[in-house]
């Protein structure tokens, strides 16, 4: 019986391993206890022994791929045996256990379609006799794809393997096709599960003659690596959506006021060469709303167990550069005026978006605003700026109905999400701070008292 | 846990004027520890100038390219048994490794805290308090990285093999910090897969120090202070030369670690 040799969890936690060597090839003897491939994770280098003696069956996982924790890496066995299922496990797509019982056609039928049909599977039938196939994790995948049952091709590679184009050259030939693209079963074979199944039957318009398709779909992607940047916000990301306990607050909040205040300070603005928008109105509210509620100004160290309370007052501003997003810091936003904050922001941001951003330019916030600003929508669900304990995000500025004094008025209208962590923030903290933020952009008025 | 907790071994041993053969020491000894043939040892070392890429740097782009980038301006390189980004090797840099039976399956987050604690019990008696923490924008940095205040102090690796654990970490003394943003931004940049490390992410064992006390640390000072963290966390520690089977193989490694 051919044993599936995966991936184990080395590290706690550690979800992913990349392939660094193979201490062994397809057809070798191993001893239990053997090292037989070599696994990199958090810059460890782990060679893993194989807990079974026997022969090589079939390698799954290339050098330098990476592969999550508990899929199959290598089958081992007896020699001349077929390697067990055909490596439908290497996709990580967790399948229902009674599929994975199932031999190893029928189980991948079953993914594409329903169950319930009886289809004689012929290698179910007869198992014992599936002649060894030799070809790479790349090539079956291709012959997958191409419905070509590898047992029926020959191969001419070394040693007998079959190449992608023995793959290519078979499928043109319209030789017959394997089981998992065999049309569905026919209806009446499955009562017990039309009452779930869309309709199908007679009545369906025919399926229109294929279109001519490109042999290989991989040949119309692009992999873009993940890097740089982008790689430290998915990072970044991963981190903060794992950790914290998200919960996101809604509200709106009438402007009508906010505008016309804005407005009327625009051409003071330009004189001083300063583009005033509406955010430095939003980081003075959020500053005089985080000194009524301190505990939202801070960070979590949730090793050592602690909040730790910023007395100091750094506004991170979420900036789109064509780089991906990266959040430039207002420092002491609390002792700058509106001006001030304005000519900050707006010196942060041209430098995020030329890539020139200083280092300590984007470090220390306590806390983050995101604006979608005039892209719009209602409200999105912010995630935290870890190890921050909350996040504001701003929308768009609209004309909305809304009732004032029992009658409909046309009011200037932005929608507010905060998002907290709420292993640290409470509920009713978190909407008190943000019906404080509410209040005092619906009367700016309070913008000069309040900070 | 029983050899472990034996007697180690002190390790000297160190060329400095030969980069690869500086690094092909710690595999043969471990090759020795794995046989049984050689004590758990810890190596404390001076690297030589070089600039020491990752294992899987190989795979880059325009490996070949950016290595010979930099021989072309003197700089040797030299290719780890260990993997992570390339880092900046000099006279202001201290190396340790801790090599060590492996008896039994082994965690990568247990191996790195069961053989850095002696590192980290050293560090704390100069009165550096160390955290692991990855810090980004550091150089190489992993997640098991020794910090001080979020700031990266020390880089780590491990390999474990049959038989044997080999935990490593590169901690800058005296400086070394700007030749080790500069060069390694050069080499992932000619190599086709630029990396950004900034100065503010990253500490020098003195800065650290100089903090508390004013003053340079001298080797002696830091070799004894590792040592006694060492003997305090992991057991007793006694200075002892490479044997001669161990320097013959260290030879014979030596051109596996070359990276061009």
């Amino acid at each position: 019986m051919a044993f599936e040799f995966k991936l184990p969890d080395i590290g706690e936690g550690i979800h992913e391993g990349e392939i660094v060597k193979w201490l062994v090839k397809e057809g070798d003897t191993v001893q239990e206890d053997q090292p037989i491939v070599e696994v990199m994770t958090d810059k460890a280098t782990v060679e893993l022994p194989s807990p079974v003696a026997g022969t090589i069956l079939e390698i799954r996982a290339k050098e330098g791929e990476i592969v999550p924790v508990g899929s199959v890496l290598v089958v081992i066995g007896e020699a001349g045996e077929a390697p067990k299922p055909d490596g439908k496990e290497r996709e990580a797509v967790p399948q229902p256990a009674a599929a994975k019982a199932q031999e190893p056609v029928a189980a991948a039928a079953a993914a594409t379609t329903p169950p319930a049909a009886p289809t004689p599977t012929p290698t179910a039938e007869a198992p014992p006799k599936r002649k060894r196939v030799l070809a790479t994790p790349a090539t079956r995948k291709l012959a997958r794809e191409l419905g070509v049952d590898l047992t029926q091709v020959e191969g001419t590679g070394p040693g007998g393997r079959i190449t992608d184009e023995d793959v290519r050259r078979f499928a043109e030939r319209g030789a017959p096709v394997a089981a998992p693209t065999a049309p569905p079963p026919a209806p009446e074979a499955a009562p017990a599960v039309t009452a779930e199944a869309p309709k199908v039957e007679a009545e369906a318009p025919p399926r229109p003659a294929p279109a001519p398709r490109p042999v290989r779909y991989e040949e119309l992607e692009e992999r873009v690596p993940i890097r740089g940047v982008r790689k430290r916000i998915s990072d970044h990301m991963r981190h903060a959506k794992s950790t914290a306990a998200h919960f996101t607050y809604v509200d709106e909040v009438d402007v009508t006021e906010l505008v016309k205040i804005r407005e009327s300070l625009l051409p003071v603005a330009e004189e001083r060469g300063i583009k005033l928008t509406y955010l430095p109105f939003i980081v003075k509210a959020v500053v005089a709303a985080l000194k009524k509620h301190p505990t939202l100004n801070a960070h979590v160290d949730y090793e050592r167990e602690e909040i730790i309370l910023k007395r100091y007052y750094h506004i991170g501003i979420a900036t789109a550069t064509d780089q991906g997003l990266i959040v430039p810091v207002v420092k002491d936003a609390d002792r700058l005026s509106m001006l001030e904050i304005a000519a900050e922001i707006q010196y942060l941001a041209q430098k995020a978006r030329e890539g020139k951003v200083a280092p300590e330019d984007i470090k220390g916030s306590t806390f983050t605003i995101t604006s979608l600003g005039p892209i719009g929508g209602l409200f999105a669900t912010p995630i935290i700026n870890t190890p921050e304990v909350a996040i504001l995000g701003v929308h768009e500025i609209k004309k909305r109905p809304l009732v004032i004094d029992n009658e409909i008025a046309v009011r200037d209208v932005m929608w507010i999400s905060v998002s907290f962590d709420h292993r640290v923030i409470d509920g009713h903290v978190g909407a008190a701070f943000a019906k404080d933020v509410k209040a005092l952009l619906e009367d700016p008025k309070y913008l000069l008292v309040g900070a | 846990m029983s050899r472990t907790q034996g007697r180690w071994r002190l390790s000297r041993a160190q060329y400095p004027e030969d980069p690869a053969l500086n690094y092909a020491v710690d595999l043969a000894i471990a090759e020795h520890v794995a046989q049984g043939s050689a004590p758990p040892t810890l190596r404390v070392w001076r690297p030589g100038r070089c600039l020491a890429l990752g294992r899987l740097d190989a795979r880059l782009p325009r490996y070949s390219e950016a290595v010979a980038h930099l021989e072309a301006q003197g700089i040797v390189v030299v290719r780890r048994s260990s993997g992570g980004q390339a880092v900046w090797q000099d006279e202001n840099f201290v190396n340790v490794s801790v090599i060590a039976p492996r008896e039994r399956r082994l965690g990568v987050p247990e191996a790195y805290r069961t053989y850095l604690a002696g590192v980290r019990r050293g560090l704390a008696l100069l009165g550096v308090e160390t955290e692991f923490r990855h810090v980004e924008g550091a150089f190489c940095d992993g997640p098991y990285d020794l910090a001080l205040r979020g700031k990266k102090l020390m880089g780590t690796a491990q390999i474990q093999k049959r038989g044997v654990v080999v935990v490593h970490g590169t901690m800058p003394v005296w400086g070394g910090l700007k030749e080790m943003i500069r060069w390694v931004s050069e080499f992932y940049a000619q190599a086709g897969r630029p990396v950004r490390l900034r100065e503010g992410t990253m500490v020098t064992l003195s800065e650290a120090l100089g903090q508390k006390r004013g003053q340079k640390i001298a080797w002696r000072e830091l070799e004894e202070a590792l040592a006694e963290g060492h003997r305090q966390t992991l057991g007793p520690l006694e200075p002892q030369a490479l044997s001669s089977s161990e320097g013959a193989r260290a030879e014979e490694l030596r051109s596996a670690f070359l990276a061009a």
